[in-house]
């Protein structure tokens, strides 16, 4: 088995990337479930880096020439749906942001009302 | 007649005061200021020179949009029947809401009056030439025609505070309150006002106004498959 100089760049990015995500995780930044989850997407990159034939397979059926073009689409696809699903949560938070944010200064406004009326607040 | 306006402020120390001094006097009781989340000295000059005003203070910066529906939310509450809204960087003419209000009580079915503003010596090419774009192709799209689709000047009935309501956080909240009048079919009316531009101008850029376009032809798209 050869392997070239991009499936040890594949491999290096990876192992440092599960450094990064326990290193994470032990900062308490996320929980056990995320650290299972990426854990595993990295791992993944290191198998399909050492072991690309394993794939070799789904070439046919998908009508794909090589093997670097179909992880090239699976990377796109992957990083889309993150994309996705960062922007949905960031309106969301945004949303609650605003709510947080907007009900604070409609309370405080009424507590500094109280107190010029001779009340402490 | 219960009325409030609301003035977004962001970092306005060094023209609050005049702002606020431009008010007859009459209508300071009635103003309420929204502050997204000034770094600057602006909260300490409101509440130390004008008492009288209803001032609130959003902890973080949330657009101009946010501003105004906060103010807007605190109008109702206060059981306002009118909302004026307007910008605070001095463009506007506080002397102009009277106009504004006559509407109202001289028109009681119309519910939404929109401040155009007269392009004179003052205004300037290229937001003139976009805001044109921008009203053009809201026209277009809507049906509903109003020659200053930008112009932040404007008043509406506190009961049709639901059917305008915005989602947008910045400029675009112009653009979204004209689409939801148009779509509830809400009955409008537009007088001119007067524009003062500074030397220092806050508005919208070239970048917000692809924004909005953009924005214009999205909502168009979702309504129609909403439909």
């Amino acid at each position: 088995m050869e392997i070239n100089g991009l499936q040890i760049a594949s491999v290096v990015f990876s192992l440092s990337m599960i450094f990064f995500t326990y290193y994470c995780f032990r900062k308490k930044y996320f929980g056990a479930i995320s650290l299972i989850i990426w854990g595993l997407v990295f791992f993944g990159i290191i198998i399909t880096s050492i072991f690309p034939s394993i794939f070799k397979e789904f070439l046919p059926i998908l009508k794909v020439a090589r093997l670097f073009d179909l992880f090239i689409v699976v990377g796109i696809f992957f990083l889309i749906v993150l994309t996705f699903i960062n922007f949905i949560h960031l309106q969301k938070l945004r949303k609650k942001l605003g709510h947080y944010v907007q009900k604070d200064a409609l309370d405080s406004e009424e507590t500094q009302y109280e107190t010029s009326d001779g009340e402490t607040s | 007649m219960n009325y409030r306006i609301v003035a977004p402020v962001y970092n306005e120390e060094k023209y609050i005061k005049k702002f606020i001094e431009a008010f007859p006097e009459k209508h300071l009781p009635h103003l309420i200021l929204v502050d997204d989340g000034s770094i600057d000295k602006t909260e300490k000059i409101i509440k130390e020179n004008y008492p009288e005003i209803t001032y609130l203070k959003h902890k973080t910066n949330l657009g101009k949009g946010k501003s105004l529906e906060t103010g807007a939310m605190k109008a109702i509450k206060e059981k306002a029947g009118i909302i004026v809204v307007m910008d605070s960087d001095l463009q506007h003419k506080p002397s102009d809401i009277s106009r504004f209000l006559r509407v109202f009580q001289k028109n009681p079915d119309i519910d939404i009056v929109f401040g155009s503003r007269v392009a004179g010596v003052s205004s300037r090419l290229i937001p003139f030439i976009g805001n044109k774009i921008i009203s053009i192709t809201t026209n277009l799209l809507y049906g509903y025609f109003i020659n200053d689709t930008q112009s932040g000047f404007r008043a509406f009935r506190s009961r049709i505070f639901n059917k305008i309501r915005w989602e947008s956080h910045g400029y675009s909240v112009e653009i979204e309150m004209i689409i939801n009048a148009a779509k509830h079919k809400l009955k409008y009316k537009e007088i001119p006002i007067d524009t003062i531009y500074l030397e220092k101008y806050k508005g919208m850029n070239i970048l917000d106004g692809i924004s909005v376009l953009f924005k214009i032809l999205g909502w168009k798209v979702f309504k129609t498959f909403k439909k």
